[in-house]
């Protein structure tokens, strides 16, 4: 059976990416560790070996110094020459194991021309009866020389802080811990693109919340916090309350795509003109709220006929113009000393009231001529839910 | 440009011992707290025994004051007298088991001091390690003389080699007896025994 393909997308790649990131830093981490830790034991071993061995091979010349000089029985002499002889075997072995130090130097061969050196000496120090003494005393004093080579070696090219052995090894050990290095710093960038994305997905989520998805009007809740601060402010506003005419019978005759361009078409009128002045909101299905900026009645008027030009062009749904009415009730938020609860349910009930007079214009709430009771205004007069015949909204083209 | 080096050591030598310390560590401490029992002393502090009889495989001498005062060399032939045990182990200088047989190195000192409690080995290169052999006794440690069946030379770590049955004892920890387990045995000196004590 074929399995669907899993499909990764971004959001996926950046949450396993952290893991991943972590995860490899550990075992950066760890691969330093045991390189550093492993490299130390075997420069350790590997001195070890080599400093046993140059102790040995003194020992050597000097027991074959001291039979040259009858100190010694032979059987000594050659107990040492076996003791250096099971060194080689250990020590080379020991060497072959460090891969630095088979990198550089000679070492590892001179230890091989030793060795050989050391073994052409068998027959002449085991197999005979008798050591002969002249050729005992050319083989050491070759043997002395080579210990001296080994020994300049070690001084030279192993020991020293300078030296190439040790330059190798700091250079593995920097190496492991630039990788790491290079591995927190992609950590750290990517904790960054992590901030960055969050930023800006919480500034579109901020952007979302203070407005309205369809119109890109302000929001009913960005709306109402505005009103309410600049009433704490005492910052002097007019409020305006809109509401569409016969927005109902649009949406049922044409269906609610038609209701959703006409929307957008008034909100584009409104941003062109009142947004200037004020902040605009959409506060429910067709009716909207503008918090102007002046809170003089003229302006406020002046203002208003701009936004009655600009409406004066029809919205054209399938080939069909429609033309847009809106009723107008408004207050000033002196008037109301600050209290928005208050501000709102005159400037509504004067709205209702342009509606059922049919006011274009602007209904100002102190000329409500039936002062509803407040507490009334919850069962506001609603306009008769007749089915408008298209005649009254449309001309056709 | 050595600075930075050193630099480096450092702070790469801090993380380790902390690491060391965490993770690692415990081990490490373990064995190395373990080791207490055996500690290396210079070569140098020891002269090489003279004198030895032609055919000497290993010589013991009491020290003074160790509450014995004796000495004693053991030939092959002495050796082989004593009784002899062989065992199958592993250990670290092969990668295979290999059987190893010789007599118990507790029977060994036994030819020159009963109850041996600290004892220095030296090897015929002069590498020396004491031992506190009331605490490793009971691992029963043998003076190898032949590994699978056959004679140890000098060039095979012989002719004598101190060997432990590490196979039988899961308890030890990997390569903490290495130090002990001294090849090419020349010598023993008997450092204290418990008469000195009691």
């Amino acid at each position: 059976m074929k399995l669907p393909k899993l499909k990764i997308s971004n959001g996926a790649i950046s949450t396993i990416a952290g893991p991943i990131l972590v995860l490899c830093i550990a075992l950066a981490t760890a691969n330093s560790l045991t390189t550093y830790k492993k490299i130390n034991l075997q420069r350790q071993a590997s001195l070890w070996a080599v400093i046993q061995l140059d102790k040995e091979l003194d020992d050597t010349l000097f027991d074959a110094q001291q039979y040259i000089n009858d100190n010694i029985q032979e059987k000594q002499l050659r107990t040492s020459y076996e003791v250096l002889w099971s060194r080689f075997p250990m020590t080379i072995k020991r060497l072959h194991k460090d891969e630095i130090l088979l990198e550089i130097s000679g070492l590892s061969q001179l230890m091989g021309d030793v060795f050989s050196h050391v073994k052409s000496a068998e027959l002449m120090i085991l197999e005979s009866s008798y050591i002969d003494k002249s050729e005992l005393y050319n083989w050491a004093s070759q043997l002395s020389m080579m210990a001296k080579d080994i020994n300049q070696q070690f001084l030279q090219n192993i020991i020293p802080s300078n030296s190439e052995y040790t330059e190798k090894t700091a250079s593995k050990v920097i190496y492991n811990a630039v990788i790491l290095l290079l591995l927190i710093t992609t950590f750290i960038l990517y904790l960054g693109y992590l901030l960055i994305t969050l930023r800006k997905e919480r500034s579109r989520n901020l952007y979302m919340l203070a407005h309205d998805t369809l119109t890109g009007l302000h929001s009913r809740d960005f709306t109402m916090r505005a009103i309410d601060s600049a009433c704490e402010n005492k910052q002097a506003f007019a409020l305006l309350a809109f509401d569409l005419n016969k927005f109902k019978a649009v949406n049922d005759t044409f269906g609610h795509h038609a209701g959703d361009q006409l929307l957008t078409h008034l909100a584009n009128k409104f941003r062109n003109t009142l947004s200037e002045f004020g902040t605009v909101g959409r506060v429910g299905g067709d009716e909207f709220l503008w918090i102007a900026e002046s809170d003089d009645p003229r302006i406020i008027e002046q203002q208003y006929a701009l936004f009655l030009d600009q409406l004066k062009d029809p919205c054209i749904i399938n080939d069909k113009r429609i033309y847009l009415h809106i009723s107008a009730g408004a207050g000033i938020a002196a008037d109301y000393d600050f209290h928005p609860t208050q501000l709102l349910e005159r400037i509504d009930q004067a709205m209702y009231q342009a509606k059922s007079q049919q006011i274009k214009e602007i209904f100002w709430e102190n000329q409500i001529s039936n002062p509803i009771s407040t507490k009334h205004s919850q069962s506001r007069p609603r306009v008769a839910n007749k089915r408008v015949s298209r005649g009254d909204l449309l001309e056709y083209t | 440009m050595n600075n930075k080096k050193k630099l480096i050591n450092i702070a790469l030598g801090a993380v380790v011992a902390v690491v060391a310390l965490s993770s690692l560590g415990g081990k490490y401490f373990l064995s190395t707290s373990k080791d207490k029992a055996i500690s290396t002393t210079s070569r140098l502090s020891d002269a090489k025994p003279t004198n030895l009889k032609e055919d000497t495989l290993l010589s013991i001498q009491a020290v003074k004051n160790s509450g014995c005062n004796k000495s004693t060399e053991l030939n092959d032939k002495a050796l082989l007298a004593l009784p002899q045990k062989q065992f199958v182990t592993h250990h670290s200088w092969s990668e295979n088991a290999e059987s190893f047989s010789g007599p118990l190195l507790e029977d060994v000192l036994d030819t020159t001091c009963g109850n041996t409690e600290k004892i220095k080995l030296t090897a015929l290169n002069d590498y020396a390690i004491d031992m506190d052999f009331s605490q490793i006794k009971k691992y029963q440690p043998i003076v190898a003389l032949s590994v699978n069946g056959k004679r140890l030379s000098i060039r095979e770590k012989g002719p004598l080699w101190i060997m432990l049955p590490l196979d039988d004892h899961k308890d030890i920890a990997e390569k903490s007896m290495d130090g002990m387990m001294i090849w090419q045995l020349s010598n023993i000196k008997i450092l204290k025994t418990e008469d000195e004590t009691s």
